[in-house]
């Protein structure tokens, strides 16, 4: 196993692009679908992908090496291939036909696509399963109108995996259709939405008769729900320790950091018993979060589906990021204060106001608890 | 080094054996009928742990031991912590180890067998030694970061006794007067880590104990018609029980495992396993005491007693500023994988 770390190693030492990433508009797509040409050039793309679709068919051991290493090496965010790689990728993987695949998963692998997700709407966030955007089906096609939000990267976007409504049936499950867009057809129209980070993150797309071919659908129509909910299926959660090695990271620099920094008075910042005694805590739970998602992967190994703990895992992450990087801004004292673009290591606040979304995107954290809850201490269903 | 940190059937079968035996000989309503003076380990739970091995669980088999780790001690210490058995146990498993390392063949023998119940003692100011453990042990196990020496009880003497917030704690401050019976230092033996480990295992354990406290009230409670559990005000402070829970549960077998191997990074980790289990303890403690309401608050019931163990586990051999420092001191490791 040390070889191949240092076969990991030795490869994004020569790979991994040394020019900033940027963050925003085409200029990040190129950037994000070059870094993942790279890696699909050099035989490293859908690392924890399934071999006949195009996977490595590492051990989970290796799997973990090679995002922790991502980690060390400084690799460059996935950024725009997020949804290809790892939700949309999946889903096809799980529950499209074998034309679809055929069609789009060599494309998300090597970097030639970029893809978006069209779940949320401005009246179904956490209640996913209230979404209206609606869709008739008119001969071989489905016909949508409606609208999404907080659609990442949908400004540079090909393709999107889309739920629309097909019909209104007893439950609100049913009648839920999970469908391939082509984000570049008529009726498509994307609305940047500035966030208060500065760059926009994400949009709002409006669909107005927006035809969609009918073999775009995966699954049944109005089976939807179900294939939503599969997309998981077999992401074991090693890309987990990358974010996981991150967080281990900064606490470590920002340890340095509070030992080098002087406040007014020419006191060094963690001679200050508070923030020692945070940086110490921090760095004590980021042990245990190492410790959670190692124990997570071994649950998740021995059983088809990953269960309730990733829940567990990803509140308990989410929180302690936005700790520590408001520790972050509270040990920088006032260079806090200065606007500075996101991404670059002393970029304080806008480093800390990027955290807030790891406890409200994907399940927010009250969803969380509320899985935890039910799910597992076997609490009654309420509001 | 092994990423699995989940029990093999095995130790899963050392964990329920525990339970079982700790349960039926030594459960919670014990503690409401313990007295203020006196010894306060259960002697049928004392000799059945003994017997079934418990004190013999990570010494070699050369010396009687069952061969095994400290990973298998923590499980059992989960369980002490799960139903705040009362007794020497930390201090009696780790003087084992002492008198091994020091090569002290019969004396190991014997504290194994239970025949020496050895109470816990570090050193505080004044050159005095402070134990919770004073009237069940037969002898002290003074552990400092420099090494360990194991006392007979008529080698201290007590300068005083005090109170203590825990009802099964016997709180008392000793003078050395005499030689101890063995004695090694931290390069052949170190205690710290070690002990440390099975006090956050017991801190586990109360996490564990707190959690499951909370839902089944929360489940069988029922206010406005239904059951408090359904609110999500309560619902979602026994979700964050468990996520605390879970937490120190997989970081302590984390750093058992890396203390075990002797790990570079055992250094951070029995350090943030003590911080972690206590700070977590300590909420999850006072989460409980909230979620049942005013019976929380009562003498009659359990939940003051898990936060007053807590207290006394949060602050042994370490207070919790040295632990604290111990993790900022620690040299960075990258952990990998392999």
């Amino acid at each position: 196993m040390a070889d191949f770390r240092d076969e990991v190693r030795t490869w994004l030492a020569e790979h991994v692009p040394r020019d900033e990433q940027p963050h925003e508009g085409t200029a990040m797509r190129e950037f994000d679908l070059a870094w993942q040409r790279t890696q699909f050039d050099g035989g490293w793309a859908g690392i924890n992908w399934p071999v006949e679709y195009g996977g490595r068919g590492l051990s989970l051991l290796q799997q973990m090496i090679w995002f922790e290493e991502l980690a060390w090496a400084d690799a460059p965010d996935v950024g725009v291939c997020f949804v290809g790689l790892n939700h949309a990728g999946p889903t096809l993987i799980a529950r499209a036909r074998e034309e679809q695949k055929a069609a789009n998963l060599p494309r998300i692998l090597r970097g030639e696509v970029v893809w978006c997700q069209g779940f949320s709407e401005p009246g179904a966030g956490s209640d996913l399963a209230g979404l209206s955007t609606r869709a008739v089906v008119d001969g071989d096609h489905l016909v949508v109108n409606g609208s999404k939000i907080w659609t990442s990267y949908a400004d540079v976007a090909d393709r999107q995996e889309l739920l629309v409504r097909t019909a209104r049936g007893e439950r609100r499950h049913d009648g839920i259709t999970w469908v391939i867009a082509d984000m570049h057809a008529p009726g498509i129209t994307v609305r940047p939405i500035r966030t208060m980070t500065g760059p926009a993150a994400f949009c709002e797309v409006f669909y107005d008769d927006v035809h969609i071919p009918l073999s775009s659908v995966v699954g049944e129509v109005g089976g939807g729900w179900s294939v939503a909910m599969s997309t998981l299926s077999f992401e074991r959660g090693t890309g987990f320790l990358r974010e996981q090695v991150r967080l281990v990271r900064l606490i470590d620099d920002l340890i340095g950091f509070a030992g080098d920094r002087v406040d007014r008075r020419g006191r060094r910042r963690i001679d200050d018993e508070t923030i020692a005694a945070r940086l110490a805590t921090a760095r004590a739970e980021a042990q245990a979060l190492r410790a959670m998602a190692l124990a997570d992967l071994s649950r998740n190994a021995r059983r088809p589906q990953p269960g309730v703990e990733g829940s567990m895992l990803r509140l308990f992450y989410g929180q302690l990021s936005q700790r520590v990087h408001a520790l972050a801004v509270d040990i920088a004292q006032e260079d806090g204060l200065e606007d500075r673009p996101y991404g670059r290591p002393d970029s304080w606040s806008t480093n800390w106001y990027r955290t807030f979304p790891h406890t409200i995107a994907a399940g927010s954290k009250d969803i969380q608890r509320n899985l935890i809850g039910e799910r597992m201490l076997g609490l009654p269903r309420g509001r | 080094m092994t990423v699995d940190l989940l029990p093999d059937d095995d130790q899963a079968a050392i964990a329920a054996a525990a339970r079982d035996l700790v349960c039926s000989l030594s459960p919670l309503s014990r503690l409401h009928a313990l007295g203020s003076s006196g010894p306060v380990a259960d002697p049928q739970l004392w000799a059945a742990a003994a017997a079934q091995g418990f004190f013999a669980l990570d010494l070699p088999e050369d010396v009687g031991g069952a061969g095994l780790s400290l990973a298998e001690l923590s499980l059992l210490f989960r369980e002490l912590g799960r139903s705040l058995v009362p007794g020497p146990f930390a201090g009696t498993v780790v003087a084992a180890r002492v008198a091994a390392a020091a090569g002290h063949g019969e004396l190991t023998t014997r504290i194994a067998g239970g025949e020496l119940p050895v109470g816990l003692a570090e050193r505080i100011e004044g050159g005095l030694l402070r134990t919770f453990d004073a009237d069940d042990a037969a002898a002290y196990l003074v552990v400092t970061p420099d090494g360990s020496a194991l006392h007979p009880a008529d080698s201290v003497e007590t300068v005083r006794r005090r109170p203590c917030v825990d009802v099964a704690s016997r709180w008392a401050e000793l003078r050395v007067v005499g030689e101890p019976l063995a004695r090694v230092d931290a390069g052949s033996f170190d205690a710290v880590p070690y002990a440390s480990v099975l006090v956050a295992a017991q801190l586990a354990g109360i996490c564990a104990a707190t959690r499951d406290a909370s839902a089944h009230y929360a489940k069988v409670r029922t206010q406005f018609g239904v059951p408090i559990g359904s609110f999500q005000a309560v619902k979602h402070r026994c979700a964050d029980e468990a996520v605390r829970a879970e937490a120190i549960d997989q970081l302590v077998t984390y750093a058992a495992l890396a203390v075990r191997d002797g790990r570079p990074e055992a250094a951070l980790l029995w350090p943030a396993a003590r911080t972690v289990g206590a700070d977590h303890a300590l909420r999850n403690c006072a989460d409980n005491i909230q979620n049942h309401g005013g019976i929380g608050y009562t003498a009659e019931h359990d939940a003051h007693l898990y936060l007053k163990r807590t207290q006394v586990l949060a602050d042994l051999l370490l207070p919790r500023e040295d632990l604290r420092a111990a993790v900022l001191a620690a040299p960075g490791t990258r952990g990998g994988s392999a």
